[in-house]
């Protein structure tokens, strides 16, 4: 005699609350949505927590929580943003990356078919990234509660003995690079939020940059600083490393890095690329005597074709700034952003 | 006031509610309404401010600007490679 | 090549923006005007954003010591009455209205408190790029009353004449506009007029004249005695307004020079201009920080008075004021500095703004404080 499910069985499109209930219908969401693709001998145990290997080399621990709206965008979805912003925040640690944790809030009423593509997503940024997703949860709560879906991701990494990345080591005569182009993420975004409806060739470079960092360490012996300009963008983040190394900073506007499409995306919408936020880029900072080295070592890695040297650490300062040289020579002062960018008419 | 940018009538795409053209802006394209303006047709060029056309552009006057930008630079070069 | 015989790649003089930011353009029209300047001038720039470029690029220094540019009144969001702020956030605050406006008008203070944080406490306030997007909307949700924040001078003034039109055409019953718009001749003059003002020229806003044309300007430069010079908002655009703006008071030339031709003819924008006219009257608009100007705005004629969102929604608020102490009047009419205020940068900073000035990237101190502060 067949035992069949009293329960009775339900294919459902869209999450309900009971999919948070941490009954029969999450186990069958992490069924169907998540185990197949975060697959691994540390998550098939199914354990409470996850157990990992113990080792005596120093651990890297970063944590991001991705509210991103549209969940879709161009270049990407919040899925690969959310890995990849963990694992580059690892990298700049200096650390290899090796485990993940996700925590996914979600709202009823969410298409499964969109989640499962999120996931599907996650787990491929995953693979590209050498990392694995050991460990979950998943949260449902009542229609407008939240925005479709957020994600926490946390993350381990394993940091080499004699690694010290830390945001105070520039010192001056340093010099600055960019490994990529920058504003790509936020205009992508922002293209598609708020009605904003461009035609745009513009694509997030969400992006793991672990080739890249691999190659700055091994060419690079002095490299001071790795730093991912995301939110607040590259003067938000040239702003705190001046702070925290107590030095002022000089960049060059005319070798900063940025498409044609992005700059006019840009200027229409009247936003400072230096301000829009990145998720593929890192800002590494090298003493003089490594930095060529260091930039062809870039050059050479799947996502820095466009790296460039932007510019340079000045003398060390009580009031740290950061100037920005003008095409013309002269210059001027940028400074962290102040509240939110929004979109000027005038 | 009033961020404006210039770009190119590529094609009508439309004319209810509003007549709207897709406009490239040196490689971002977005939707633009031209009914506020008079006969601009593709291969124009606009001047666009919140979703609008408010100008068509005078490429006669656009050359004759830079002949005069032309004429101050090539002026500026003698004088200083003169000294 | 001489710059007679060159070819031109239309697309790159056109819409290239780099063109007008182009160094080496900007010495040679730097170049011209370091020769021609003979004497002490000041020029006021009338426009917001000319004074962002201003600031930007920081082309004050590269100027020769004689010439003062002197920051005039032209940001919509700077000029918006507090009165106005108020009923906005008044009009936000109702239920059944979803309140819609350009990005930089959200964090602009009224008495109380500004739109971001009766966004914040629950009204539904959407940031729109284009005023369009607000019809579409009314369409699309007939259950919602639509309010757009109509701000702005002539050039976005038609734009809201267009969407009047055709709310009006196409019966659409849940669209109104709260209107706070403003002529930029009449501000000027009345600038110009004050005993205490001391500018030689002017120059004028490029994208207003491509809606206006030139006409009113010519008068006006006859009237007030002084040259008004067009220009465009780049760079190399602004510098070359200035010289031509040196060239005429070294010369004691007046009338208008159009230094913005490709983008601004004679006669204007005859379209715009004339359902400006079909749906606006001119009437005595306040200026924040500056007062009453004698038909210095833009009000919707009796015919479409119905989609004035003063008159659909009942303003329950009691008296608005002014923060104590900002000096956002004489700044505009070129009389202080923002640095002579002693808010700035000190208690009124982009992030909390007291002064309307300091609120939208073009206003003065905004541009001050974000591109000037700590230098010379």
């Amino acid at each position: 005699m067949n035992i069949s499910c009293p329960a009775p069985q339900r294919s459902t499109s869209t999450i309900e609350m009971a999919h948070g209930g941490g009954g029969a219908m999450t186990a069958r969401l992490i069924e169907r949505v998540f185990a197949p693709y975060f697959k691994n001998p540390i998550l098939d145990k199914r354990h409470d927590g996850a157990i990992l290997p113990a080792c005596d080399a120093r651990l890297a621990f970063s944590t991001d929580t991705f509210v991103v709206n549209p969940l879709f965008f161009p270049g990407g979805n919040i899925g690969d943003l959310a890995v990849n912003g963990t694992v580059n925040d690892l990298l700049c640690c200096g650390a290899t990356p090796r485990y993940l944790s996700a925590g996914f809030v979600i709202e009823e009423g969410t298409d499964i078919e969109m989640l499962e593509a999120i996931a599907k997503t996650m787990a491929e940024a995953a693979r590209e990234a050498e990392v694995e997703i050991v460990t979950g949860d998943t949260k449902v709560v009542e229609r407008g509660r939240c925005d479709g879906v957020y994600i926490n991701t946390s993350g381990v990494g394993i940091l080499p003995p004699d690694i010290d990345l830390g945001p105070d080591n520039l010192k001056p005569d340093d010099v600055i690079m960019i490994t990529g182009s920058i504003a790509n993420h936020g205009m992508a975004v922002m293209s598609k939020r708020e009605g904003l409806d461009f035609e745009s060739p513009i694509t997030s470079d969400t992006a793991s940059l672990g080739d890249i960092t691999h190659a700055l360490l091994s060419v690079a012996p002095g490299l001071r600083v790795l730093r991912d300009p995301t939110r607040g963008g590259l003067s938000s983040t040239l702003n705190e490393l001046a702070e925290a190394s107590c030095v002022d900073i000089e960049i060059d506007e005319q070798s900063i890095p940025i498409r044609v499409a992005t700059a006019s995306a840009c200027d229409l919408l009247g936003l400072d690329p230096l301000y829009v936020a990145n998720e593929g880029i890192m800002i590494a900072v090298v003493p003089p005597d490594e930095a060529e080295t260091a930039l062809a070592a870039i050059r050479r890695s799947a996502h820095g074709s466009d790296a460039a040297i932007i510019g340079r650490v000045l003398a060390r300062s009580a009031t740290p700034e950061v100037w920005l040289k003008l095409p013309f020579g002269n210059r001027r002062l940028i400074e962290m952003m102040s509240g939110e960018q929004l979109p000027r008419i005038c | 006031m009033c961020l404006a940018v210039p770009g190119k009538i590529i094609r009508i795409t439309s004319d209810s509610p509003f007549t709207m053209a897709q406009v490239d802006f040196c490689g971002v394209r977005r939707e633009i309404c031209l009914d506020t303006v008079d006969n601009a047709m593709p291969g124009d060029y606009i001047i666009a401010h919140a979703g609008v056309a408010i100008s068509v552009m005078d490429e006669a006057s656009a050359i004759a600007t830079i002949r005069d930008l032309n004429l101050m630079t090539e002026y500026r070069d003698r004088i200083e490679s003169s000294i | 090549m001489t710059a007679s015989n060159r070819q031109y790649d239309m697309e790159d003089i056109m819409t290239r923006a780099a063109t007008y930011r182009d160094a080496d353009a900007m010495r040679g029209v730097l170049r011209r005007i370091h020769d021609a300047v003979t004497r002490q001038w000041n020029i006021m720039e009338v426009c917001g954003g000319q004074t962002f470029t201003l600031s930007r690029y920081r082309l004050e220094e590269l100027l020769p010591e004689k010439i003062t540019m002197i920051h005039g009144p032209g940001c919509p969001v700077c000029v918006t009455p507090v009165e106005t702020i108020d009923r906005a956030i008044d009009i936000a605050m109702h239920p059944d209205v979803t309140f819609c406006s350009f990005g930089d008008m959200l964090r602009v203070p009224g008495s109380e408190a500004a739109l971001l944080q009766a966004k914040a406490r629950g009204a539904d306030v959407q940031i729109l790029y284009s005023p369009l997007e607000a019809l579409k909307m009314a369409i699309d949700r007939p259950d919602r009353q639509i309010v757009f924040f109509a701000i702005g001078f002539e050039t976005t003034a038609p734009i809201y004449a267009l969407l009047a039109q055709k709310a009006v055409g196409m019966g659409i019953g849940n669209f109104s506009l709260l209107t706070s718009l403003f002529t930029v001749p009449a501000a000027v003059e009345a600038i110009k007029l004050d005993d205490q003002c001391r500018v030689d020229a002017l120059l004028a806003a490029g994208h207003v004249c491509a809606i206006t044309g030139t006409a009113e300007y010519e008068s006006l430069s006859r009237e007030l005695g002084i040259p008004i010079v067009i220009t465009g908002f780049e760079p190399v655009d602004m510098l070359y307004g200035i010289s031509k703006a040196v060239d005429a008071l070294e010369s004691s030339r007046i009338g208008v020079v159009n230094a913005y031709g490709r983008a601004v003819r004679a006669e204007g924008n005859r379209a715009a201009k004339k359902s400006i006219d079909e749906v606006f009257e001119h009437y005595d608009a306040r200026w924040r920080g500056i007062g009453v100007i004698k038909h210095s705005g833009l009000t919707l004629r009796r015919k479409f008075e119905h989609l004035d969102a003063t008159r659909r929604f009942k303003f329950s608020h009691t008296s608005s004021h002014e923060c104590n102490g900002c000096i956002a009047a004489k700044i505009m009419k070129g009389l202080s500095l923002p640095a002579d205020c002693p808010h700035f940068a000190t208690d009124c900073t982009p992030q909390s703004p007291v002064g309307a000035p300091m609120v939208s990237s073009e206003g003065v101190c905004a541009a001050h404080y974000k591109y000037n502060r700590f230098q010379p």
